[in-house]
């Protein structure tokens, strides 16, 4: 109890509900504007935490990957251009209602639900976190092994048919990790001769790399929409009614219990989320075939799943340091920088930390109502959105943000390099996703194996006999397996194209 | 845009064989065990080769399928144009930094790219640019302590004279 008026104390300070108000609006607007994400969001903010309290820094990333997960939606139903993956979902519906002349009703449904998923994901997030952080005391380096490589084969096999590539793509993240002096014997690996990659290629710049320089420059050769985006609407928001909400409430209780569960499978997030979500909302509907032309459940499912799955996905990164999305394991970094490693000791080291996140989320998704309005607002009526403009703004922030990490001008060239390849992902259709938490985990999944396995004499099999660490590697191999099924076997098209 | 694709795939494929064979070099300290700083490396690269392989062959069928060989990689369009400018724009960007500084660096390189991506009004270009960088310098110089490249010679007397 101590615990939580300390963390209500440290969280209804001004500086801390300002930067949570500050985050979730930035989130909103970063999610609403094609081309950016709350993930880039977090990345290009993680420099600015140096500076701040360990809890400030955090409430702010994690508002900001509040926020970001609704915004898209604003851009998904207003010009039928999700503003970030987890909102393309919301335009199957939103899109159709705003062309009805009902701009207002879709956004306001999207704001509601998305709060509503929001609020039901952090109470999950706040009961369940500190049991499982129990559990998480009793892992060892078998059960890291596992849950990191389960975290990574989950989100390779749920890219389906480009599951090979989204393997690639996660072993590419695994061998960046590589990259620099090997932790437990000191011989510098990958580093051809060269003294500034002996330090290895830090995940913060790599991820500013590919995420938001990739971005640029596809947004270069593109050409498209560079001088912005039209509307010639005005759109005032309109909340749905009492009645209306409780005709939507085993739909959003649907999204909400899904989101949750997806959000805490460490790989998966928010995206996937909001596509499963509006699929069962399709499956359970009484009349399936209205979805796609504007009904308030094509709206409110997905919007709710995504949201939920923010407070989901930050169980496992709280409780077992594995993060459960793309963004969550940009925020692992927000961490570092305060040289915090997140994981079960820190509910014992810093307990008011942990609780005072819980708080901020709860309060984030609390003034996301308030923040959805205004965006939305604004955005409706800011016509031009000139990447021409926000383009080269954005690099100068990802190369300042690069740079101040370790103040080394490599890492600006390792942030071009990781660009180039986050360019050729988008290019050739590889998720960026994988790479992301490939290298996060990638030192993580090394040690434990290297580490597990010298605590067994080198012998695979007790490595592998632990009730924990075996269920969860056969739930990681049975992913891999049902995915493969389903290509090969379930649709009739064995043949290589169909897994890559 | 098929052709491209099996490009990288084949160009990944090679460079984990490459990547394999470096850590050939890799030494590990007897002390450590038997497991050395190659091992896992060399399991992700074997893993890696093997994927890229199988997505390398079914583009090939893809390929073969849809007669997409005679397709040009080298095209230049006006987008390609842009791609690689921003690229050599970056490189001299990140290139002069160390030796023009941060200051007089960022709103050249700013204006530069605005230019490319098609940017017209010279009010928000100027603006932007120097707003930004001065917004920067003050955010990372004075409240996060974040020393930014001051260049040399003159350039960094000139970067002295703000931060």
């Amino acid at each position: 109890m101590d615990i939580w008026l300390g963390a209500l104390q440290t969280v209804f300070q001004p500086t801390m509900l300002f930067f949570i108000m500050a985050g979730v609006m930035l989130g909103t607007i970063l999610g609403a504007i094609p081309g950016l994400n709350s993930t880039m969001g977090t990345a290009l903010l993680i420099p600015f935490t140096f500076a701040m309290t360990p809890e400030n820094g955090l409430a702010l990333l994690a508002a900001v990957y509040c926020g970001g997960t609704f915004g898209g939606s604003i851009s998904a139903i207003l010009f039928n251009v999700p503003g970030a993956p987890e909102a393309a979902a919301t335009g199957f519906d939103g899109y159709p209602m705003a062309q009805k002349g009902q701009a207002g009703e879709a956004l306001g449904y999207a704001i509601m639900a998305s709060c509503l998923g929001g609020l039901f994901s952090v109470l999950v997030m706040t009961l369940v976190s500190p049991q499982l952080a129990k559990v998480g005391l009793t892992f060892s380096e078998p059960e890291y092994f596992a849950l990191a490589v389960a975290a990574l084969t989950l989100l390779s096999s749920l890219g389906g048919a480009q599951m090979a590539k989204a393997f690639i793509a996660g072993l590419i993240g695994l061998l960046l990790a590589t990259m620099g002096i090997d932790e437990m014997t000191a011989d510098a690996r990958f580093t051809f001769g060269t003294k500034a990659l002996m330090g290895g290629i830090n995940f913060i710049t790599a991820i500013i790399g590919a995420f938001a320089v990739g971005e640029i420059l596809a947004k270069a050769e593109e050409g498209k929409g560079l001088s912005g985006e039209y509307l010639n609407i005005k759109v005032s928001t309109k909340l749905p009614k009492i009645g209306e909400l409780l005709r939507l409430k085993w739909t959003i209780l649907r999204s909400a219990v899904l989101g949750t569960a997806i959000g805490i499978l460490p790989g998966v997030g928010a995206t996937t989320a909001a596509f499963i979500g509006y699929s069962e909302a399709v499956r359970w509907s009484k009349h399936p075939e209205r979805f796609g032309t504007g009904v308030a459940e094509g709206i409110a499912a997905p919007e709710t799943a995504n949201n939920a799955a923010t407070g989901g996905a930050m169980v496992p990164l709280l409780t077992l340091g594995i993060p459960g999305s793309a963004t969550t394991a940009v925020i692992i970094g927000g961490f570092l920088v305060h040289g915090l490693q997140p994981g079960p000791m820190l509910f014992i080291n810093q307990p008011k930390l942990m609780y005072s996140i819980f708080i901020a989320m709860f309060l984030a998704n609390i003034f996301m109502f308030f923040a959805g309005l205004g965006v939305a607002k604004a955005f409706a009526n800011f016509r031009k959105v000139r990447y021409s403009i926000l383009g080269p703004v954005i690099f100068v922030f990802a190369a300042v943000g690069a740079y101040g990490i370790r103040n080394d001008m490599t890492d600006l060239w390792i942030m071009l390099a990781c660009g180039l390849l986050g360019y050729f992902f988008k290019k050739f259709k590889y998720p960026i996703a994988p790479m992301v938490i490939g290298l996060v985990l990638g030192p993580l999944t090394e040690t434990s194996l290297r580490r597990g396995l010298k605590m067994t004499d080198y012998d695979l099999i007790p490595f592998l006999w632990r009730p924990i660490a075996g269920t969860i590697l056969l739930f990681a191999l049975i992913s891999v397996l049902w995915n493969l099924y389903s290509v090969f076997i379930k649709k009739g098209k064995a043949s290589l194209e169909e897994i890559e | 845009m098929l052709k491209g694709e099996l490009v990288f795939s084949a160009l990944v494929f090679v460079v984990s064989l490459f990547l394999f064979w470096v850590t050939g070099s890799f030494f590990g300290q007897e002390s450590y065990g038997k497991l050395g700083p190659a091992f896992w490396p060399q399991i992700i690269l074997v893993i890696l080769a093997v994927m890229s392989g199988i997505v390398s062959i079914g583009t090939i069928k893809k390929l073969s399928r849809e007669k997409g060989w005679g397709e040009s990689l080298m095209t230049m369009d006006r987008g390609k144009v842009r791609f690689f400018a921003a690229i050599g724009l970056i490189v001299v960007y990140i290139f002069l930094l160390n030796i023009m500084g941060f200051i007089i660096m960022t709103p050249l390189f700013m204006i530069a790219f605005m230019i490319l991506l098609g940017e017209k009004s010279k009010g928000w270009m100027v603006g932007v640019s120097i707003g930004l960088t001065a917004i920067i310098i003050i955010l990372f110089t004075k409240a996060m302590y974040v020393p930014l490249p001051r260049g040399e010679w003159l350039f960094r007397k000139f970067s002295l004279l703000f931060y």
